[in-house]
């Protein structure tokens, strides 16, 4: 619903059950409750007009809200009287239309894999620009990054894109926010307000970006990072650029009301510059400790082993886990194993790095893979080892001799 | 901290005791829009069986916040004179001409000796020294030297302390009166 019509339907609310105009001047209209609703005799409340100020949606939504709470109802069900969850989403959802190029396909019916190209896409875009948007707004509010991070991915987890409507002829379908669940679990009210427009906020932002004027060109550019278009566009550009399909924006009956044309090279070169890095702070890493079954009957040397998120969250046999320890390494082919072993402490960092620490060495590796920072601590570790092993003769060496000694002199139990 | 974040930390700590004291709440309730802070006035209504019901009024005061020491200021009859960086000046400009309810500007006057900012006894503490709030005139036109400084007046009427907090909504909406 627009700022507009929200305003039209608080004021036919307010008129409805008995409040009397008061007045308006260019900021306001002022109503003044009936008397038997138990206000001070002052009181009036100040309901906003300046249609086309920038904030006018967060003004008009916080009043819709104040009348809501006056009557101990919320605003769905106080002035739609919109009690079921299904009508609450596609009352705010957004509408797209998929129509095939190929025109032997009289029914325009899309392929499969163009569906799936679509979703992924606006899914990934949709999401970075959740984070993007909430870290510039909120990063304040939190003790660092990778907190506010985490705060924008549990945002997400309990406010994830549904589809809300499906139309199969033409391959139409509305998506929404989840605004009606995971109330309880969002701790800051200014977060929860931001969620419920986050959609439409997206939708102004991204889906109906200006991508053919300079102004509109220059607005994007203004507005994001290189790193932070590459995240929020590059998607969207991936679902409008297809020599397949037309995507359209619709009204929620599908009647077309804007298609996403394709958008010239020139422009997505101009918004997201060639090698345009990853913006590695969205990551969120956590590390668990998970039990997986191997057939070790088969001769396959190579193989991944593909966890889904959800087993990792879900399993009982799954845990989170902050630190490792490593009770052996290996020199040369011959094991050595410690009493007591060596504790990796399991982080990241700022920029959503790797970050492993040493506590015993005083060391931290920082890397952008597991298996870099693998190898970065093995070979760390060896060469506190081997220094060891060769007395501390070197005294350019001896602080890391000395660390080593306090270690290995008392923990080595077979070479 | 440097000596501006301090400053800056201790207006908002200022500003929220009054605010809080007097029963109203205050915060980040809005996003971005060139609005630091906004203070939320909190009313109640009489509900049958005799209790009170507290609830938010839905007037509220979009804030921008400034902290500066009393070697800044010049104080003549009536009026407090501030030099505002022009960049400051002109954002006021733009959000009187596009937020849909009036900003004004608050500023923290402290004392010059950093020692007298907070002071701690044993059985209170003391934080100093002036609050006063300002709104740009409609006249107001936007500075060409973003580099440059714009002295504004500030009445001394619009001192914000204990008294005249709970009148600080009305005289903000008498503003949106005013031609």
């Amino acid at each position: 619903m627009s700022s507009i019509e929200l305003y039209r339907t608080v004021i036919n609310f307010l008129e409805k059950t008995g409040w009397s105009h008061q007045g308006s001047n260019e900021y306001y209209m002022y109503y003044k409750p009936p008397a038997d609703m138990g206000f001070d005799e002052k009181y009036q409340l100040n309901v906003p007009i300046r249609f086309a100020a920038t904030d006018y949606n967060e003004s008009i939504n916080f009043i819709a809200s104040v009348v809501a709470d006056i009557y101990e109802s919320t605003p769905d069900q106080l002035f739609y009287d919109v009690t079921d969850y299904g009508s609450i989403l596609k009352r705010d959802a957004v509408y797209f239309k998929l129509a095939s190029k190929e025109l032997r396909l009289n029914d325009h019916s899309v392929n499969t894999i163009h569906v799936i190209t679509v979703l992924n896409n606006l899914i990934k875009s949709y999401e970075n620009y959740i984070k993007i948007s909430f870290r510039n707004l909120f990063s304040n509010k939190y003790r660092d990054i990778k907190k506010t991070i985490r705060a924008a991915n549990r945002l997400l987890e309990v406010s994830p894109l549904r589809i809300v409507d499906l139309e199969y002829q033409s391959f139409s379908f509305g998506v929404s926010v989840d605004t009606v669940m995971g109330k309880d679990a969002i701790a800051r009210e200014d977060v929860s307000r931001w969620r419920d427009a986050s959609l439409s906020q997206y939708s102004a932002e991204v889906l109906n970006a200006d991508f053919y004027s300079r102004e509109g060109i220059d607005h994007i550019k203004s507005r994001f990072t290189p790193e932070e278009r590459k995240a929020i566009y590059e998607p969207i550009f991936k679902a409008i650029n297809s020599n397949d399909y037309y995507l359209s924006l619709t009204d929620n009956e599908y009647r077309p009301k804007r298609r996403l044309n394709q958008i010239p090279r020139s422009t997505e070169i101009e918004i997201i510059p060639p090698n345009t890095k990853i913006d590695e702070s969205l990551r969120d890493i956590n590390y668990y400790t998970v039990v997986v079954t191997v057939d070790r009957s088969t001769n396959a040397k190579k193989g991944a082993v593909t966890i889904p998120r959800k087993v990792l969250e879900d399993d009982l046999f799954t845990k989170p886990i902050e630190s490792v320890e490593i009770d052996y390494i290996v020199d040369n082919y011959k094991v050595i194993r410690f009493q007591q072993p060596l504790k990796v402490g399991l982080d990241s960092d700022q920029n959503g790095f790797l970050l492993w620490n040493l506590e015993q060495f005083d060391l931290s590796v920082t890397a952008q893979s597991i298996a870099e920072a693998r190898s970065e601590l093995t070979s760390s570790i060896l060469k506190y080892y081997r220094l060891w092993k060769q007395g501390g003769s070197d005294f350019e060496q001896l602080e890391d001799y000395e660390r080593a000694a306090s270690f290995f002199s008392e923990n080595v139990i077979q070479e | 901290m440097t000596n501006n974040d301090i400053k800056e930390a201790l207006s908002r700590s200022y500003l929220a005791t009054i605010v809080h004291r007097c029963g109203h709440k205050f915060g980040s309730f809005t996003f971005d829009h060139g609005v630091d802070l906004t203070i939320q006035e909190q009313g109640t209504r009489s509900v049958p069986g005799g209790g009170i019901r507290f609830l938010q009024s839905g007037r509220s005061i979009d804030c921008q916040l400034k902290a500066t020491t009393e070697d800044q200021i010049t104080v003549s009859t009536g009026v407090i004179k501030y030099s505002l960086n022009n960049k400051n000046y002109n954002d006021l400009i733009y959000r009187r001409d596009t937020n849909s309810k009036p900003i004004v500007l608050i500023l923290f006057i402290l004392p010059q000796d950093d020692s007298h900012w907070v002071e701690c006894y044993q059985d209170r503490m003391i934080s100093q020294k002036h609050l006063y709030w300002y709104s740009i005139p409609k006249s107001a036109q936007i500075a060409t030297n973003e580099n440059s400084k714009t002295t504004i007046e500030i009445s001394d009427a619009n001192v914000i302390n204990l008294n005249t907090m709970p009148t600080l909504f009305d005289q903000i909406d008498a503003l949106t009166s005013t031609p």
